[in-house]
């Protein structure tokens, strides 16, 4: 077994850093673990305890935790791991996750000048286990997901990686255990449906996507899932809107339906639908990637400008809109709302087509079954809408409502 | 089940026999079956049994059910009753004849405590069956009192020990003394360790007697046991040293919280100890009552200080301090710093120790001195505060009694009034004191 370093200073996320400390107990077993709290236990005390001998045991590790943001205590952890040696071996963990690390500016200057008078110590190794991926990230969320994976040989590629991280969200403990949960059953190429399939969704989107994915089944079922959130401490409105949501989509699925329009080309149709500018989203003639670059560029306003008077011939006067009395610090446009994943479209379609398209079509002939189809997404969407309301402005019937709502999304029958 | 029965008789045998559900492992317990951990067990025939269970300890306390042990039975029959319930209604009905009556419901109850959709595969999804209720009726001197009804559990489903089948006892040790060595020793462990090493004590054998030690680690006390009697010498085997060699005998270790509990309860004059190796439990036999404890793999728990290694070490004496005027000056310097200060025992200064103490808290040095009887010679060294003013507490001396050995690394402490106790306290290699080191 190697020597074991000191000082050790554990950051970042702090579910990973428990498991560097599981780790590095269970490699380091022949020492005594003495774990201490720099915020509850005096200078005096830990002081005490690293300088203490032991019965039994020869060596010790002191398991420094819940570092607080005090100067006086950086400065007394920075002399007293300078008394490491053979015998006694400090380990700093962050536990307390004080450490902040940025995903763009990295670790603070305070704390960075207190890692580098730590870094002064000959053997001293710094395990960084890395911050939550900010709100935006894309690139090293994925990437992070991919290196995980492929620890495990397994291969995934990019848009499943992507899809899920949306479901697991941004925490990296979070990932990390997903994956390990994952690799006991994933085969080595891992596909968009074994993550869909095999994914526990725990991000706050995709947690409330599973509350929509629960009410497209049986009554039963959806009440289930329902009581479950709101005892979870889901907040009612959040629920009647993910409803609501719902059915606003059913009924332009049924309307296009009405239409004449096949249920592949619906899917297509609505997952383009609310993406700004149409004009970029609904050219066939653009690939998704090239759709996407353009997108992006015409977010901003001042590119949006440029876009309507130079390629769509639109009069710049015609644009000449009075500027808000406040001005927005962000210039990006407000969108629509978007399917955000093309299996959440599946799903709706699916609703519709296997769920209240099969059970009526026995009782209704083909050439009505479209207009019934429409007329009770109609029906639905103002029950519902109802029930919104009646949620939004009286907080008493709120279960009632949520009730009423599930019951109507449920029965399938014209 | 009916039967009537004193209030102070009921609490003694849920006291004991209810221990295990009382705990706070049962009690905090938030499996699927934590109805059941939390219940105890009444059975009503000749004799009255309590009995509870969990996976670290059991306990059974079991007397004849006559009316001179405070019985009248109408009817004899079993339950299972939520255990703190019932010893909380039972406890504040003093000086009261309580009547148990079990009312059986038709069909039984199920209670489901796990849901099929929640299981993932754990096999925690279950049903408990509830029986009955049962009914509580206390009535004292005033001919008035009080109701109550509890929720009565089908017995069958909360597994028993049988302690017949504990193995033979391997040490037999009086009531009191245990009482005496728990107190001196049971200090020392760690409050909570979570391989249950450091928060246990140990019987050991070493020199032909039986000892009883604790150790967190920093401080071993040790007791010995030398009214002990009954000691299976095949099973129970001694430590011996020869020279730089241990060849260890065999330990048992039990968990210190439990057997405090125990030996305060406790009133015949023994307790039995065996010990079964393979199912690492101890078993404590103490006549009506009987209390089955889980320790871990002994295999495990060669890191516990051995008494051998402590007691074939030489200490030399250096002398010895008035307890209250130590007491005193450690609460002071204290005030400075409670975890260890530097002893400073001098022969040119009319044989006295002064005692420093500084901190990195920003205090200002705190000084005193003591009288030290029969100094042998001079040493500085810095030992924890609260190691020495725990001993002091125990100790029935007027004069704290110090030995050294030559390293200086430990200290031991011992008592005139009781030979059987022997304290050790590590030294501690600090840097805040190393100006003191440095003079010489």
């Amino acid at each position: 077994m190697s020597e074991m370093p000191s000082p050790v200073l554990i950051i970042g996320d702090t579910q990973l850093g428990k498991k560097t400390v599981v780790n590095a107990k269970k490699k380091y077993k022949s020492y005594y673990w003495e774990t201490v709290s720099a915020t509850s236990q005096s200078c005096d005390e830990i002081r005490m305890l690293s300088g203490f001998q032991h019965f039994g045991y020869s060596k010790k590790v002191i398991l420094i935790t819940e570092i607080p943001n005090r100067k006086q205590t950086r400065e007394f952890i920075c002399d007293l791991v300078k008394s490491s040696n053979q015998n006694l071996r400090f380990v700093i963990w962050d536990s307390s996750g004080q450490i902040k690390i940025d995903p763009k500016k990295g670790i603070n200057k305070t704390w960075q000048d207190w890692i580098n008078s730590l870094k002064e110590n000959k053997l001293f190794v710094l395990v960084n286990n890395g911050g939550d991926f900010s709100e935006n990230d894309q690139r090293d969320s994925v990437n992070y997901t991919k290196s995980l994976f492929e620890k495990r040989k397994r291969i995934i590629d990019n848009t499943s990686a992507k899809l899920f991280v949306d479901l697991v969200g941004k925490n990296r403990s979070m990932i990390s255990s997903e994956v390990n949960k994952l690799c006991l059953t994933a085969p080595e190429t891992i596909t968009k449906e074994f993550i869909l399939n095999s994914t526990f969704p725990s991000s706050k989107e995709a947690v409330l996507y599973k509350f929509g994915n629960d009410i497209d089944k049986d009554y039963r079922s959806a009440i289930y899932s329902l009581e479950n959130y709101l005892n979870l401490g889901v907040n009612a409105n959040v629920l009647a809107q993910i409803i609501m949501s719902k059915a606003r989509w059913h009924l332009i699925i049924c309307h296009l339906f009405s239409q004449g329009m096949d249920w592949s080309s619906i899917r297509n149709h609505i997952l383009g639908m609310g993406k700004f500018p149409s004009c970029v989203w609904n050219n066939d003639q653009l690939s998704d990637s090239k759709r996407k670059v353009l997108s992006s560029n015409l977010n901003d306003t001042d590119n949006l400008r440029e876009f309507m008077t130079k390629s769509l011939g639109i009069p710049d006067k015609y644009l000449d809109i009075e500027e808000p009395k406040k001005k927005s610090t962000s210039k990006s446009i407000k969108r629509g709302e978007v399917i955000p994943m093309p299996f959440m479209a599946d799903m709706m379609i699916s609703y519709a087509r296997d769920f209240v398209f099969k059970s009526n079509r026995k009782k209704i002939n083909d050439s009505n079954i479209k207009k019934e189809l429409l007329n009770r997404a109609i029906e639905v969407y103002l029950s519902c809408s109802d029930n919104l309301k009646q949620i939004r402005y009286s907080t008493e019937d709120q279960a009632e409502c949520l009730h009423d709502m599930v019951r109507i999304w449920t029965n399938p029958y014209c | 089940m009916k039967l009537a029965i004193d209030q102070k008789v009921l609490t003694r045998a849920l006291e004991r026999g209810a221990m295990a559900a009382l705990s706070d492992e049962a009690q905090g317990d938030t499996s699927s079956f934590s109805c059941l951990i939390k219940s105890v067990k009444i059975t009503v025939d000749e004799n009255f049994t309590v009995e509870s269970g969990t996976n670290l300890l059991s306990s059974k306390w079991s007397i004849g059910a006559t009316k001179e042990n405070g019985f009248d039975v109408k009817e004899k029959g079993t339950i299972l009753v939520p255990a703190k319930e019932l010893y909380d209604w039972t406890s504040k009905q003093v000086k009261s004849k309580i009547v148990l009556t079990l009312s059986l419901l038709k069909t039984p109850e199920v209670i489901k405590t796990g849901d099929d959709d929640m299981d993932y595969g754990s096999g925690q999804a279950t049903s408990i069956k509830k029986v009955g209720s049962l009914k509580l009726v206390s009535r004292d001197e005033s001919k008035t009192g009080n109701k109550w009804n509890l929720d009565c559990y089908d017995y069958g489903q909360l597994n028993s020990v049988d302690f017949s089948k504990a193995p033979k006892s391997i040490i037999t040790i009086p009531t009191n003394q245990m009482e005496d060595a728990l107190k001196n020793v049971a200090f020392s462990s760690q409050p909570k360790d979570y391989q249950h090493i450091f928060d246990s004590v140990v019987l050991e054998k070493y020199g032909g007697s039986v000892y009883l030690a604790a150790s967190d680690t920093h401080r071993c006390s040790i007791y010995k046991l030398d009214q002990a009697t009954g000691i299976d010498d095949e099973v129970f085997t001694e430590t011996e040293t020869d020279g730089g060699k241990t060849v260890f005998g065999q330990k048992i270790l039990m968990p210190s919280v439990f057997v405090k509990s125990v030996s305060k309860m406790v009133e015949g004059p023994e307790i039995s100890v065996s010990y079964d190796e393979s199912k690492s439990k101890v078993y404590l036999d103490m006549g009506e009552w009987k209390v089955r404890v889980t320790t871990i793999d002994s295999a495990k728990f060669s890191k516990f200080p051995s008494v051998a290694c402590l007691m074939v070490k030489t200490y030399n004496k250096l002398g010895s301090v008035p307890k209250k005027i130590l007491s005193s000056r450690l609460v002071s310097a204290s005030l400075v710093n409670s975890s260890m200060v530097l002893f400073n025992f001098n022969k040119d200064n009319d044989d006295s120790v002064v005692i420093h103490a500084i901190s990195e808290t920003g205090h200002a040095p705190n000084v005193s001195n003591a009288p030290v009887n029969n100094l042998v010679k001079d040493i500085k060294a810095v030992w924890g505060v609260k190691h020495i003013m725990d001993v002091i507490k125990v100790i029935k001396d007027d004069d704290v009694h110090l030995m050294v050995p030559d390293d200086l690394r430990s200290v031991k402490i011992v008592s005139e009034e009781d030979k059987n106790l022997q304290y050790f306290s590590m030294a501690i290699d600090s840097p805040t004191y190393s100006s003191f080191f440095q003079e010489d």
